[in-house]
């Protein structure tokens, strides 16, 4: 009986458990966000553009991240899951010519369908595993990139006030080492910036651009030039760079420069987006308002479309760019779309939708300028298994709603984004906001200039972009009422730039939000006068919002409503200055205790 | 194991059955105790349910210690009080089908009661794994069982019955609290994660923890090699209390 009690009981809790493990929850692939890479994908009855030619009505399916098949009327096990592409078109994952890769640009160009990035300037540090993680098939919520890394520049030109550290050098003995460091830090091709012939920013010379590109070439890679004018682009072409990052609109193009042009067979990326920007026709505004792209803008996206550059930058006429193209393209120079993104009326993804359609406003075919944003750039860059559906290629997809050739809707109505072959969530999830920065004490320079916050403190002034100003700053002791240190301050603020100033500014690793709080207050003591405090969004715009306060000799307590500095995006703080100008003079002031409240 | 020997196992473990289902009054709430703690932490309380799958990990190794425990400790002390074991050791049969006996009995207790709460983590509480996942887990977590059993005989064999139960709550309740069972010791202060180092709970639950795949870094060779090293020396120090015990 006992025995009978012990094998009963046995066999019961065998049973009871072995129940429960047979029937306990396991993950089941529930949203079509995720497809089982062994299962593929099927897309059915879809017009495909290849990256060259139409495919009316084809199938395509999808396994392992690359394309297996094209075809019609395809054959597939039963548990492939199937998109019917029927009313729609498949292309190729997008590819941006020229953006710069910063803060979410990866993320926000895939949910426009922009699988693959040719980043034109960008910190060095991101270079370090990218290649590998572009090469890589698993899921990801990211666009892939390439890079030409720190980009060519001389000390204090362009691409230098931008707060991002840069390489420079300004003679062509420099080339040889400068090149090899790019290369080893990652960089996949070369680009330079010259701008000659204007005196907002000083330029390379000549020769120190013709010696990057020869360096370049005789170490393997590309050579891009940034150029702004014609007269650059010919000497930049004549001394055999491979391609423009620009299309000058300052004067029509000369039949000279389209034969040597196609002579040299180099490429030009028009940016159509960045010149209509700067020539302010609010074409990204309306294109902004559109609502299948509006619902996927995050806020900083949107403000980033809705932005403007300062007006009045000479040599910008959208009209001329269109017609250059147009000249351009029907010599057959090769064209690529690229849209600059992130600068003022552009963002990552979407504006290259909206290129796309100034190409086409520029005369070419609907066909041409998708070419010019898949397979042309791919060839171009040398870019293998992207910019094209054929078999083999990544599984880098975009699924438009409708049939671009028809009508002049373009590629706005996305309506599946697929990259490795998995589905890409597009839609935005909770309100993208930087996460709430916690530490509302900026600064208390208590032990010195940073202390343990992931702040730092410079100093800032106007000679980054081209201005007579300078500003030292250091750390000293006491400080205001009491407290154990505080920031002091050298500026000498003259006339040069056209709005010149010269202080302290502090800056934050990552952007966070400070939504959450009203103000911003410091103590300040000085040379009496009039200053500033800018506030500092992550997307590039021009004159940074500020409010302008008054110094005196004894400690003052600063307080500044947030909300009444205009523009200022609260969720989206990176940083802020505490600056003497555009007044010029001498300034030495004292800063203490600066925080949020 | 000869004929006689394991046929006196399997009557002793049947008769350790049968006294453990003979008092219900005692085997449901320590069977449901668990389940209870386990369904107030990760589903009752607010903000738990993220919580549910790292809980089922520790309460889990929460739910196979206390009948190891008590089933050891108090139940040998009682009966080496009632003078049962030397009834035993005057028997026939070997020590060994005691031990063995009483650990049928408790590992089948702990089946129920470590079942009990995997029902609630996935049928209350939400917690979704691969079906390896939650059958690796359950196993480990059985396992688990050992050292307390080791420490409940050497509690057992150690302690006079009033003291037996008074200890074992005692030291029970601070396995399970400061091992981090019910709360995860990240969250409390550095002096009270030292203390938790020391706690064969709170290894077993970082062993568990790595098995059931739970988010974080859970150092798992280390608190292998502790657990096994911590078992070693409580099965030495169960040996010496028995030896101990039978001279007196």
């Amino acid at each position: 009986m006992l025995k009978r009690v012990l094998f009963t009981a046995i066999s019961v809790v065998i049973v009871a458990v072995g129940t429960v493990m047979l029937s306990l929850p396991t993950p089941v692939s529930s949203n079509e966000t995720t497809f089982d890479p062994s299962a593929g994908l099927m897309v059915r009855n879809i017009d495909v553009f290849n990256g060259t030619t139409w495919l009316d009505d084809h199938d395509v399916m999808v396994r392992e991240g690359r394309i297996a098949d094209i075809g019609i009327d395809l054959p597939a096990s039963d548990d492939m899951p199937v998109i019917d592409g029927q009313g729609q078109t498949l292309l190729p994952g997008l590819i941006d010519a020229h953006t710069h890769v910063f803060g979410q640009a990866l993320t926000d160009s895939l949910r426009f369908g922009v699988t693959t990035n040719l980043d034109m300037f960008t910190a060095p540090g991101l270079l370090e595993s990218n290649a590998a993680i572009r090469d890589s098939l698993d899921q990801t919520t990211l666009s892939d990139f390439y890079s030409a890394g720190n980009l060519a520049t001389i000390e204090g030109g362009h691409g230098t006030q931008f707060g991002v550290p840069v390489e420079t050098l300004s003679t062509p003995e420099e080339a040889s080492g400068w090149v090899s460091r790019r290369i080893e830090e990652g960089s996949d091709y070369i680009k330079l910036a010259y701008i000659p012939g204007q005196n907002r920013l000083p330029s390379l010379d000549r020769e120190t651009a013709a010696a990057i590109i020869r360096e370049g070439h005789a170490q393997g890679v590309m050579v891009v030039a940034h150029i702004s004018t014609m007269q650059a682009a010919q000497d930049m072409v004549d001394d055999g760079v491979d391609g423009l990052v620009h299309l000058f609109a300052d004067v029509a193009v000369s039949e000279d420069f389209i034969s040597s042009a196609r002579a040299n067979e180099i490429f030009i990326i028009p940016t159509l987006t960045v010149i209509a920007s700067v020539a302010n026709t609010q074409s990204s505004a309306q294109f902004a308002s559109d609502p299948s792209i509006e619902t996927f803008l995050t806020p900083t996206q949107a403000q980033s479309l809705n932005n403007n550059f300062p007006g009045g930058i000479p040599g910008f006429d959208f009209d001329l760019a269109k017609e250059n193209v147009r000249r351009l393209h029907e010599a057959g120079i090769v064209i690529l779309a690229g849209s600059d993104a992130p600068n003022p009326g552009t963002t990552y993804g979407a504006s290259l939708l909206h290129e796309i359609e100034l190409l086409v406003q520029s005369g070419l075919t609907i066909t041409d300028a998708l070419h010019a944003a898949t397979r042309a750039s791919a060839e171009t860059f040398d870019l293998v298994g992207r910019g094209r559906i054929e078999i083999g290629a990544r599984a880098d997809l975009v699924i438009i709603n409708g049939d671009p050739r028809i009508g002049t809707a373009g590629i706005r109505d996305i309506n599946t984004v697929i990259k490795n072959g998995y589905i890409v969530e597009r839609a935005l999830t909770a309100p993208r906001t930087a996460p709430r920065l916690e530490d509302a004490d900026l600064g208390d320079f208590e032990t010195g200039l940073d202390g343990e916050t992931p702040v730092s403190w410079t100093s800032t002034d106007d000679s980054m972009m081209g201005g007579a100003s300078a500003a030292a700053i250091s750390h000293i002791q006491p400080g205001a009422n009491g407290s154990a240190g505080a920031a002091s301050i050298d500026a000498s603020v003259q006339p040069g730039f056209f709005a010149p100033w010269a202080g302290i500014s502090m800056g934050l690793e990552q952007t966070g939000s400070i939504a959450e709080y009203d103000s911003i207050v410091f103590q300040v003591r000085g040379t009496p006068g009039e200053y500033s405090v800018m506030m500092f969004n992550s997307t590039l715009a021009g004159t940074p919002p500020s409010q302008r306060f008054e110094v005196t000799n004894s400690w003052q307590i600063v307080s500044m409503e947030i909300a009444d500095f205009v523009d200022f995006n609260p969720e989206d703080f990176v940083g802020l200055a505490i600056v003497a100008g555009p007044q010029s003079g001498e300034f030495v002031y004292e800063v203490d205790n600066v925080r949020l409240q | 194991m000869s004929y006689s020997i394991w046929n006196a196992f399997q009557k002793e473990a049947g008769a350790e059955l049968l006294k453990l289902l003979r008092a219900p009054e005692f085997f449901i709430p320590t069977l449901v105790m668990p389940s209870g703690f386990y369904a107030l932490f990760a589903i009752a309380l607010p903000g738990s349910n993220q919580n549910a799958e790292y809980m089922l990990a520790t309460f889990g190794v929460f739910a196979v210690m206390g009948p190891s425990l008590f089933g050891f400790g108090v139940g040998v002390a009682n009966e080496r009080a009632r003078g049962w074991l030397d009834l035993k050791r005057a028997s026939p049969a070997p020590g060994i089908v005691y031990i063995a006996s009483k650990l049928t009995a408790t590992l089948l207790f702990a089946s129920v009661s470590l079942g009990l709460v995997y029902v609630i983590a996935g049928f209350g509480a939400g917690v979704v794994m691969e079906r390896e996942v939650w059958v690796s887990l359950f196993g480990v977590q059985l396992l688990a069982s050992l050292p307390f059993v080791l420490l409940g005989l050497t509690l057992g064999f150690s302690f006079e019955s009033n003291a037996a139960v008074a200890v074992t709550n005692l030291v029970f309740m601070v396995m399970s609290a400061l091992g981090g069972l019910w709360i995860p010791v990240v969250i409390f202060p550095p002096a009270l994660q030292s203390i938790a180092q020391l706690l064969p709970s709170y290894h077993l639950a970082e062993i568990a923890l790595f098995v059931g795949q739970a988010p974080g870094t859970h150092h798992v060779m280390q608190s292998l090699v502790v657990v096994l090293a911590m078992t070693g020396g409580l099965a030495a120090l169960a040996l010496f209390s028995w030896a101990r015990q039978r001279s007196s």
